[in-house]
């Protein structure tokens, strides 16, 4: 059905250009509006923009949603309507952003004019908390879901989330995973009747008064899931939002070659803010005043990451994180910013966190450097004492690099597996990134 | 013999799902080297762990199905 409306809209912009058939040029341009409100009614609801702007009567403006998508610059979303009809009065300019407390996960809610859109929704028992917050709110239908990638911290809530609510368009990326959680996802949407529709990146939906620009994934295939998340840029007036999922840095470096720009006033550190995200390249390039950490209170994985924390201070930017401040609420009116809670303070000890963590290890042997803060009892492993020595344990090196590492490590280029002993013996040192183990 | 189904990892910590859809952390070093997401893990009763490569790809089949079913 796409394909048909690219079509017309193709030709609809072959014959405007082409001088003549005139009459046949109006045609087709009515048949592609009436087709756009008939198909996509939830992105045809915005009405009396008031961003001078994009007050254009030009049909062909509105074709800027469906085509010509990879070299769009959505400081000027182009694609909302301009229906003179209703008044701009009406309407609210007011976006909210709110990052719900999900302990060690995600779940973003973004509203605008009575439009709701989700962004996943935590682990699976915190899909009651997403609920209620979302009552509590008076939410009652969610005009997009973003499921950015299939790990249970991001989706495990969202079966309970489209059992309460009405769903407009379900936005997932094409990956499968094999948890029971994911399954459960699926059957949830196959069951309500929904549909999925793959993120392409430079498609653009409006919602409420703001409208989102896809960003990522740029790519068909990673290596892990994270880097499947899809990556979203909200734009309400002057204001801009960017939320990554837990895109590591491959995508993100695939974000900073689509073309979009990709300053915003606020971002969602990518995968709770850790170190396998969150480049200088791609800080640089949103360049943002606010960072908003969604992670759980002493989480077992260290997040947010020291060396990111460091960062973000090193860059005076504001940062406001759940695990230590709860749900986020961020208000922009299209010109400022606000939120409800003050600045998060970086403390010394937020820093030392990591010295002290590389101190414990090494004194014992390998153990996780969050045990000690950590009240999880889940963690079976944390009273598993590692005794395996060094011949027993193994780890992943290059043909050529100084460092060893664990399976699935971003920075294993090639990858051959060898025992820990044989890997120290080399002279090669742990990893940063992976911190595989040391003895 | 306990079934786990690997979710993600997360530094030196394999995330888990278990047959009850909870999650356990599994330091990385007591899986095989070659795990990954989405493996289909057995523990057997000495407490190490093998790769069920005949689940795993059983249920990728069944569910990239369900998934192709619902993109529009």
């Amino acid at each position: 059905m796409k394909k048909f409306i690219l079509w017309i809209l193709i030709t609809a912009v072959f014959l405007s250009t082409g001088c003549s058939y005139i009459e046949h040029t109006q045609g087709a341009d009515d048949k592609k509006n009436h087709l756009e409100n008939e198909i996509t009614p939830e992105d045809s609801v915005d009405s009396g923009k008031s961003h001078d702007k994009n007050n254009l009567a030009s049909p062909d403006n509105k074709t800027s949603q469906s085509e010509d998508t990879s070299k769009q610059e959505d400081t000027n979303p182009k694609s909302q309507e301009t229906d003179t009809s209703e008044d701009p009065e009406a309407e609210s300019s007011i976006l909210k952003l709110h990052i719900i407390d999900v302990g060690q996960g995600d779940s973003i809610l973004i509203e605008s004019n009575n439009k709701y859109m989700l962004v996943d929704g935590g682990e699976r028992d915190q899909g009651k908390v997403v609920v209620n917050y979302l009552e509590k709110i008076g939410v009652k239908k969610l005009d997009y879901l973003i499921a950015t990638h299939p790990h249970s911290d991001h989706i495990g809530g969202l079966a309970q989330v489209i059992d309460n609510f009405k769903i407009g368009r379900i936005i997932m990326p094409n990956v499968v995973h094999t948890s029971k959680t994911f399954e459960n996802l699926l059957d949830t949407i196959a069951n309500k009747g929904l549909k999925i529709t793959k993120p392409v990146v430079g498609n653009e939906y409006n919602i409420g008064n703001a409208s989102f620009i896809i960003i990522a994934p740029s790519s068909s295939k990673y290596n892990n899931l994270n880097d499947y998340s899809v990556g979203v840029k909200l734009q309400n007036g002057n204001n801009s939002f960017v939320l990554t999922g837990d895109a590591e840095i491959k995508s993100e470096n695939e974000m900073l070659k689509t073309g979009i720009n990709l300053e915003a006033d606020v971002l969602k550190l990518g995968h709770h803010g850790s170190t396998t995200s969150n480049s200088d390249n791609f800080i640089d390039a949103v360049n943002p005043s606010i960072a908003i950490i969604s992670a759980g209170e002493g989480n077992q994985y260290g997040h947010p990451h020291v060396e990111v924390l460091e960062n973000i201070k090193n860059r005076n930017i504001k940062l406001f994180r759940t695990d230590k401040q709860g749900t986020i609420i961020i208000e922009s009116n299209g010109r400022t910013i606000s939120v409800n809670k003050e600045p998060y303070v970086i403390t010394n000890d937020d820093l030392k966190a990591k010295n002290q963590a590389e101190a414990k290890s090494e004194q014992k042997t390998q153990t996780d450097k969050n045990t000690a803060k950590s009240s999880n009892t889940k963690n079976e492993s944390s009273t598993a004492k590692d005794s395996n020595n060094s011949k027993n344990i193994t780890v992943h090196i290059t043909k050529t690099g100084s460092k060893y590492h664990r399976s699935g490590c971003r920075h294993l280029k090639s990858d051959i597996a060898v025992t820990l002993e044989e890997a120290l013996n080399k002279g090669l040192t742990p990893c940063k990134t992976c911190k595989p183990p040391t003895n | 013999m306990k079934k786990y189904i690997v979710d993600r990892f997360e530094g030196e910590y394999a995330v888990c799902e278990k047959e009850d859809l909870t999650l356990v952390n599994i330091l990385r070093s007591k899986l095989p080297a070659e795990t990954k997401e989405g493996d289909c893990l057995v523990e057997k009763d000495d407490g190490s762990f093998y790769i069920d490569i005949e689940a795993t790809m059983d249920r990728k089949q069944q569910i990239r199905r369900k998934l192709d079913s619902l993109f529009e």
